[in-house]
């Protein structure tokens, strides 16, 4: 659900050239100095040799399911990105493409048609219909199926066969976001009659999948691990699995994964902490990869009650941040100021991106650490209350030190912030249960934005009833433009619209955008291939890993 | 003897049905909604889903009646669902306890093994040997278990490759393989507090009038050893190897985190922050159960080796 930036990502993005990781597998990340010359990448060198066996981890646990209607977390979207193939596919640099729909047309701006590929089976051989397609959709759009994507479907109004071969959606109004949903699990296909007959067991350890992927679910062994092995009878000449089977292991303890990857035990990981990419500087055993990601830290205003409503105020607290030394001690250098949180990577490959460029470049730079102004803006706002209450996750290392940074700001300009360490469920309350964010001022957030399209996050911030936007924070000018960005089906016209109203939220949401963090990522030298960028967790990245030889 | 028994196993079922109540209701007290960790990632909640989650697995009823619902299902051998999880709580336990037994088996092997050993030797041997063995054991007593995990796992699985510095095996082999490193991180402190009770008592018999009556009469000394000093010293010996298997179910949980074992507790660990009830009750109730049935044995068989203790008993 969130965000990065850097001026690095531009070459990527105009070039869409895809740079090995060669100048940055090997380079330490344990001082800021030698990590200034880091730059993150989209790809890791291509491997074409075949593998008996991977062994992956999934540094956030086991996933609790597998199905796509339900799965909006790392380690499910890491596995099932894998498994099931959307319509749409999304690539490494955050450019998109056919997938299971070959093709696709919108005779009027409510209307989308999809082709369906009429080469496509399920794993059990069984060829995938248009009738597929329609109930995959419309589990997608059912609140009752225990989809946790219902609201994106909010403007559709049908959702029917039209062809064999042909799926056509109907719109309420124009919706330019639908089709690059369908990149993403939303768009993910799972054949009918299987689903239907596993019911609210589908995609769970009993019930397993039925989906098109490069890898097929072989077994889910609880608490123990997820094996998938490769489809013989994969359809995408391009993604052939070379590695027969991948076997993913659920290590969450930093110190055991650093063990781990140094043996060689296990080969590979994701979102590897950076205490473990630490750990594993310098080893024989792998390389470490920097990725391009669309994750970002943010601080949230977490009650239209609290005085950081104020945007003076989380003005103040943004000049008092000290975000170079942030991003040097907290993230070893391996991250970016953001200056908004919707970072370039999620436009940098879109049709329009000279115009999000040109957009984002007007927008206002990161502020450099000014106490004078933050203490005036203070004193501008006088706020009834100067003592604050911030939430973080309990036992979160990085968040931690972030708030302590902040809290020492704060201090300097008169505010006194408490840090609130909470538990997993209290913590995980603060989003979704208004009564858990009683008593809160501010919220730290890591988060993530999957789909390649600004206006699948900002309304969540900035529009009223918006997920994230708990600060009451309301401009009709910003809601219309917005509305109207995501009506507008020409990409260059619904950018300028993007742009006017992200300059226009930008002066006046308050919030803090902290920082955004590269993707971080460790092979094992005896395989390689892998997307390096945050856009693995849509992508079937394990059919991309060969061996090396080595 | 049944008697002894009887009021052992009435203990038992008390302190369970004590116990279950008590989790059961400080998991209910804790703040917050579980069922919002199933709502996933940053997209906007389905209200239908936060509903039917609680709808599925009651979590708008009062206290009594889930606790009724849960233990007549308990009775019939079905611990309920698992709301993190989304499976069941006996498939869950099911998939993982064997993991915890064998880790659990294998760290008593070594702390009886080597805590005696040691213990034994260093009272028999006296002099340089007993210091060194009363300095090992006090230090190996003060580490604490995860400092020792990982100190294990590096050097003797990632340097040196002997053993897997993390995950589970199966079979003969791959418990040898996995679960060494963790069964002496896990047995280590109490080696020390074995060695440390197994010495004194030896010493203590070494020095009673029986033994010097034995010597006097030119008894040889292994067979004085044997059978007057050993089996006199038993009794406490086995008493504290019973409480250090006993604690080993509750540690347990430290040792499967630091090494990546899929065991039961780890899965408590993970289940109580997420607020998992039935997982964390049935895991719980189980510690109880066997730290119980543990003392119990213990108990029986220390009234076994010295009758005066059963008959010392007011029961």
């Amino acid at each position: 659900m969130r965000t990065s930036t850097r001026h690095c990502l531009v070459s990527i993005a105009a070039g869409g050239l895809l740079a090995t990781t060669a100048a940055c597998g090997g380079a330490s990340a344990d001082s800021g100095k030698e990590a200034d010359r880091i730059t993150p990448t989209v790809i890791t060198s291509a491997a074409s040799g075949k593998l008996d066996e991977i062994t992956w981890n999934l540094p956030m646990g086991e996933p609790t399911t597998l199905d796509p209607a339900k799965v909006g977390d790392y380690s499910p979207s890491t596995v099932e990105a894998n498994l099931c193939d959307s319509l749409l596919r999304l690539k490494p640099d955050y450019s998109y493409g056919p997938g299971l729909a070959k093709s696709w047309t919108a005779p009027d701006p409510r209307t989308l048609i999809l082709n369906l590929r009429p080469d496509i089976t399920f794993w059990d051989g069984k060829p995938m219909t248009a009738d597929d397609v329609v109930h995959s959709l419309t589990r997608q759009q059912d609140p009752k199926s225990g989809s946790i994507s219902t609201a994106l479907f909010a403007n559709v109004s049908s959702i029917a066969k039209s062809g064999p071969l042909q799926v056509t959606v109907r719109f309420s109004k124009p919706d330019e976001l639908f089709l690059k949903l369908l990149s993403t699990e939303v768009g993910a296909v799972s054949q009918k009659a299987y689903a239907t007959k596993a019911g609210k067991n589908y995609g769970q350890v009993a019930g397993g999948l039925m989906c098109t992927g490069p890898f097929k679910l072989d077994s889910w062994k609880s608490g123990q691990s997820i094996t998938i092995t490769r489809n013989p009878a994969y359809w995408d000449p391009t993604l052939q699995p070379k590695a027969d089977k991948v076997v993913f292991k659920f290590i969450t303890d930093g110190n055991t994964l650093s063990s781990a990857l140094l043996s060689g035990q296990i080969d590979g990981s994701y979102e590897v902490p950076l205490q473990t990419m630490r750990a594993v500087a310098g080893s024989q055993t792998g390389n470490r990869h920097y990725g391009i990601a669309t994750q970002s830290v943010t601080l949230l205003v977490a009650s239209d009650k609290s005085p950081l409503a104020d945007k003076r105020l989380t003005d103040a607290l943004s000049l008092v941040l000290d975000r170079s030394a942030i991003i040097k001690n907290v993230f070893g250098g391996l991250a970016s100021a953001e200056k908004t949180f919707i970072p370039p990577a999620v436009w940098q490959s879109s049709q329009a991106h000279k115009t999000y460029r040109q957009g984002f470049d007007a927008l206002p730079d990161v502020p450099a650490v000014d106490v004078a102004a933050a203490k005036k803006l203070v004193a501008e706002a006088d706020p009834a209350r100067r003592t604050l209450v911030v939430a973080t996750p309990a036992g979160d290392q990085m968040s931690m030190q972030i708030l302590t940074f902040l809290q020492a700001g704060a201090k300097e300009i008169g505010l006194d912030l408490q840090i609130k360490q909470m538990q997993m469920v209290d913590y995980s309350n603060l989003f979704y249960v208004p009564t858990g964010r009683a008593g809160i001022d501010l919220m730290i957030a890591f988060g993530y934005i999957e789909v390649p399209d600004p206006l699948s996050y900002a309304p969540a911030f900035v529009a009223p009833g918006g997920l994230f936007n708990w600060s009451g924070y309301s401009d009709p000018q910003v809601t219309k433009l917005l509305e109207e960005a995501q009506s507008t089906l020409d990409p260059v016209r619904s950018a300028k619209l993007f742009n006017q109203a992200q300059a226009r939220y930008t002066a006046t949401h308050p919030v803090v955008s902290v920082a955004a963090p590269y993707e971080r990522m460790f092979m094992n030298k005896r395989i390689s291939g892998a997307p390096a960028s945050f856009a693995y967790i849509n992508i079937p990245w394990a059919a991309m890993i060969g061996g090396t030889g080595r | 003897m049944s008697r002894f028994l009887l009021t052992r196993v009435a203990g038992l079922v008390i302190i369970l049905a004590v116990a279950s109540v008590a989790i059961y209701g400080s998991m209910l007290l804790a703040p917050g909604d579980p069922a919002t960790l199933l709502v996933g990632g940053g997209k906007p909640p389905n209200p239908e889903l936060i509903a039917s989650i609680h709808r599925e697995y009651h979590l708008d009823d009062p206290f009594a009646v889930r606790y009724w619902r849960w233990l007549t299902g308990v009775l019939q051998g079905d611990f309920g669902p698992s709301l993190a999880y989304r499976d069941s709580v006996n498939h869950l336990l099911a998939e993982r306890i064997s993991n915890t037994l064998t880790l659990v088996g294998y760290a008593s092997a070594i702390i009886l093994l080597v805590g005696i050993t040691l213990g034994t030797a260093g009272a028999l041997r006296g002099g340089r040997f007993e210091t060194s063995a009363t300095a090992i054991s006090a230090g190996a007593m003060a580490v604490p278990t995860f400092v020792i995990g990982a100190l294990l796992a590096y050097v003797f699985g990632v340097r040196l490759s002997w053993f897997a510095p993390s995950g589970s095996g199966s079979g003969i082999s791959g418990a040898f393989r996995y679960l060494t490193l963790p069964a002496v991180a896990l047995a280590f402190s109490w080696i020390g507090y074995v060695a440390q009770i197994t010495r004194t008592s030896v010493r203590a018999e070494l020095r009673s009038e029986h033994v010097e009556t034995a010597d006097s009469r030119g008894i040889p000394r292994p067979g004085v050893i044997r059978r007057h000093v050993l089996r006199n010293a038993s009794g406490p010996i086995f008493a504290v190897s019973g409480i250090a298997i006993a604690g080993l179910t509750a540690t347990t949980a430290v040792v499967e985190k630091a090494f990546g074992i899929s065991g039961i507790g780890a899965l408590l660990v993970d289940a109580a922050a997420k607020q998992d009830l039935a997982t964390v009750q049935a895991i719980s109730l189980i510690m109880v159960a066997s730290f119980v049935v543990l003392n119990t044995l213990v108990d029986l068989v220390t009234a076994l080796l010295d009758p005066r203790v059963l008959k010392g008993r007011p029961s």
